[in-house]
């Protein structure tokens, strides 16, 4: 295993494997991070093609088909190639051996696998650009038999490649998620108890369990189109004697849907309530409640999935009963964004770049919580299904976990990825202006949802009823372009940074958890030649005796080995 | 409030419905919002340098906070269901008890257009008055509609904005949706379900007539039609006349014209 004492001397290694084919969670995590930006640019900028069409189809600068294509391509990019690789591969990686005092991951083998076999589903899904007939365009929801017939959409190889490149991102992560889970349970420090885990470990943990539980019915699922569409089975595709049903599709999609929602949205609540206590200088607050109310959330999450569903023909009495727990589910996220609270009131707060973009994380996910309510009522859901106001909802949720905390993370772990500091002032104007430009982006789509405006029409202009709110909706594809632009700030500080930033120290933040007693950057396999010993809870600020006149008390320390 | 006027008897339960959800939500949103900003004004670090470590009297807080949550959720399940209770999961029995009997027609969604099978005079569908309509769908004021609905080739969603209609039309399964206008006129219907490349065009009306006009409409049919015997309603899956995608790429695809398809383009 890494953590032998013979391997912390080891031979210099190669630039392939330091580089290129690593087993070092480092450099994994900043693949997957490079991997999943880059996903984010592009998946951003399709948006900021199809929101110009939108804004002036006279242009023409698409047709129909490639629009649904786009806004398939943006859906499927941004929650299988983005969030996943960036919540899981970069923010796992990264964090769970830094912070649990680990020298690597428990396989880091499997590890190198996980990263090489994602990128070769980003190939894959790459590729599907450059087939005849484009991507695919049924929605990233992918709903048979519009997914499971080439006549319906003129798209062939475009499919097959969704669905191979999506089968082979599962694997990866399935890949990673067992190191994730196996590694915080067997690679411990001595003295890092399962109640003194940071909470961005416990979060990726509960997150890659629930994508664990929930994705193998849909990767059967997903064999299951390929054959319906290539071989002529019927188990979506409805025969002529009426065998296959097309709502068996939606069934195993949302079964791993909601789930993999949560699986999308907890590790950036669990980087939000890292870099709470920090910047408030407090303990956080109820620790164990958040663990335990977010493994509820979690298990409940797997009896909700019918709330996507509910005039999809399915029996109208289940409907209901999916709808109450789908209201239930608002408890365990209402004790985690008071608990939140409940870090910064009191605290002392530092307004670094960092906790600017967790702070803005907080807020829209509130939002993206209290609609997602709204939706979950059976009757009021009848007028907004398949509307802006969805739209809305979900880009507040994951806009949050995904966008905004990934940018928190950067932030804040950059030192230990590459031994220097983001440039705060950049940070703190990309920050303030992209949550000002999301807000003006998103919030006229609730109002654009109540009016009537459906989802993935390649144009409204032609549509009478809807002409009242054509302009909100032009002003929503105007500032939805400036949204995506200002994101070269955070790209342009990325890239400065990481050249010529500022040097960073261990602990540039005066944060408690282990990773802050490693060097900046770690060197590979972390701790050199020392251990690290894990001496108290993971947030010790201000505390009551401080023993060395700081207003923090670091986790653990190192000690030399002989 | 920016949707559509309701026209409908049942389109109350989702407007109130959703009114008072959106109210609750938004004062606790407002609520959360304040305390929010409260904290950032009176805990940033110039103005609090000493952090209060242990906050007191905060489970009191939270349970009080998970208390009203809890009321606040059961505000919106008993609102919801009781809605629902009142709309979809109404039986046809019970409808036509309370409202007279049913206008039954039946909707097939097809790429990209509803073609819409009316019983003709007698009310039986199968006979030889049968008629189908590729443009509209012609109702009769304040009188119930039932619509059973299937699919031709790929999943739709029927949607009336100003009747509160919305519900995903399905190859190889029938669904049911109901209203009662109360306005004579036309109102756009929508599909909600991307169904290709012609999606944001499959667009239709329901136009709803004075009962008198609505008789004299249906005799008028009956006349013609008999004239031109034999059931118009279209076939079933496999003998889609549709255009195919595949035959028009460039997507070009004219939601009117291809109406004429597959549907009697003798409507009008
Ligand atoms: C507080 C908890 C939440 C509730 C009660 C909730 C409820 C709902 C409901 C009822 C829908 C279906 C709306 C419709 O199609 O008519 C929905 C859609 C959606 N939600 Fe949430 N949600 C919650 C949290 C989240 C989170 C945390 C995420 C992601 C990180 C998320 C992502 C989505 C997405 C992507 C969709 C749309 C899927 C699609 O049709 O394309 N939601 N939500
Ligand atoms: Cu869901
Ligand atoms: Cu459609």
């Amino acid at each position: 295993m890494a953590a032998h004492a013979a391997a912390v001397h080891h031979a210099e290694m190669g630039w392939i494997r330091t580089y290129i084919f690593s087993t070092d969670h480092k450099m994994i995590a900043k693949q997957y991070l490079l991997n999943g930006l880059f996903f984010a640019l592009f998946g951003g900028i399709i948006a900021l093609v199809f929101r110009s069409h939108l804004a002036m189809p006279e242009q023409e600068l698409l047709n129909p088909a490639r629009y649904n294509a786009y806004v398939t391509m943006h859906g499927t990019l941004m929650i299988f190639w983005v969030a996943m690789p960036i919540l899981l591969g970069f923010f796992g990686n990264l964090t769970i051996p830094l912070m649990i005092g680990a020298r690597d991951m428990a396989f880091p083998l499997l590890n190198m696998m996980s990263y090489w076999t994602f990128f070769i589903s980003s190939v894959v899904i790459m590729a599907s650009f450059f087939v005849p007939g484009g991507p695919f365009s049924g929605g990233w929801t992918a709903y048979a038999p519009l997914s499971a017939n080439t006549e319906l959409t003129g798209v062939n190889w475009g499919i097959n490649l969704w669905a191979v490149g999506l089968a082979l991102e599962f694997t990866a992560v399935l890949m990673g998620g067992i190191n994730f889970i196996v590694t915080p349970f067997v690679l411990r420090a001595r003295g890092m108890s399962l109640m003194r885990l940071p909470i961005v470990v416990w979060m990726v943990v509960i997150a890659s369990l629930l994508f664990m539980m929930s994705v193998g019915p849909l990767i059967a699922g997903t064999f299951m189109l390929l054959f319906d569409k290539n071989v002529g089975t019927h188990f979506y595709l409805v025969s002529a004697d009426k065998v296959g049903d097309p709502l068996l599709w939606q069934h195993l999609f949302w079964f791993f849907g909601h789930p993999e929602v949560y699986v999308i949205l907890i590790p950036g609540l669990g980087v939000i309530s890292e870099i709470f206590p920090a910047a408030a200088r407090k303990p956080l607050h109820g620790y164990k409640h958040i663990i335990f109310w977010t493994i509820f959330a979690g298990i409940l999450s797997f009896m909700v999935w019918a709330h996507h569903m509910f005039i999809a023909g399915l029996n109208p009495l289940a409907a209901v009963g999916f709808s109450i727990t789908t209201i239930i589910i608002s408890v365990p996220f209402l004790v985690i964004v008071v608990a939140m609270g409940l870090t910064l009131w009191g605290g002392s707060l530092r307004f670094n770049a960092a906790f600017l973009y967790a702070f803005f994380a907080y807020v829209i996910f509130i939002v993206g919580g209290l609609t997602g309510l709204q939706l979950g009522a059976t009757v009021a859901d009848i007028q907004l299904h398949e509307t802006y106001f969805v739209v809305a909802h979900f880009h507040y949720v994951i806009f949050a976990s995904v966008i905004l905390s990934t940018f928190a993370a950067v932030q804040w772990w950059f030192p230990k990825m590459f031994g220097r500091l983001m440039n705060e002032g950049v940070a703190k104007v990309h920050a303030i202006s992209t949550f000002f430009l999301f807000n003006i982006v998103f919030t006229p789509m609730f109002i654009l949802g109540f009016a009537g405006y459906t989802r993935r029409y390649a144009s409204y202009d032609h549509i009478p009823l809807l002409q009242g709110y054509a302009w909100l909706n032009d002003f929503v594809s105007i500032a939805g372009v400036l949204l995506i632009l200002v994101q070269f700030l955070f790209v342009f500080n990325f890239f400065y940074s990481m050249i010529a930033g500022k040097r960073a120290t261990a602990n540039p933040w005066e944060a408690t958890t282990m990773e802050w007693s490693a060097p900046s950057p770690p060197p590979h396999l972390n701790w050199g030649d020392t251990i690290p010993v894990v001496e108290r809870d993971p947030y010790e600020y201000a505390p009551e005796v401080p023993s060395n006149g700081a207003d923090y008390e670091p986790q653990g320390r190192l000690m030399t080995m002989r | 409030m920016p949707i559509m006027p309701d026209i409908s008897t049942h389109g109350w339960w989702l407007d109130w419905s959703l009114l008072i959800i959106s109210m609750v939500t938004l004062l606790v949103g407002i609520l959360s919002f304040a305390l929010i900003i409260l904290a950032l004004i009176y805990f940033r670090q110039s103005k609090n340098p000493t952090p209060t470590r242990h906050l007191s009297g905060w489970i009191t807080r939270l349970i009080i906070l998970d208390i009203s949550m809890i009321i606040f959720d059961i505000i919106i399940a008993v609102f919801s269901t009781w809605g629902w209770a009142e709309t979809i999961l109404k039986s046809e029995e019970s409808l036509e008890a309370k409202h007279g009997e049913a206008l039954t027609v039946n909707v097939t969604g097809r790429q990209f257009f509803w073609a819409f099978d009316y019983a003709g005079g007698d009310k039986a569908f199968g006979t030889a008055d049968d008629f189908t309509l590729g443009n509209d769908l012609v109702v009769e004021k304040d009188r119930l509609v039932v619509l059973n609905m299937t699919s031709g080739d790929t999943i739709h969603s029927f949607f009336v904005p100003h009747l509160r209609v919305k519900y995903d039309v399905i190859p190889g399964r029938t669904t049911r949706v109901w209203f009662v206008p109360k306005k004579a006129g036309e109102y756009p219907v929508l599909c909600t379900e991307l169904c290709g490349l012609g999606h944001y065009k499959m667009l239709s009306n329901v136009r709803v007539l004075e009962p008198d006009d609505f008789d004299s409409w249906l005799d008028s049919r009956t006349v013609t039609l008999s004239e031109n015997p034999g059931p118009l309603r279209s076939g079933g899956p496999g003998q889609s006349q549709t255009v195919h995608v595949s035959d028009s790429k460039d997507g070009s695809l004219g939601a009117r014209a291809d109406r004429n398809v597959g549907v009697t383009p003798r409507s009008q």
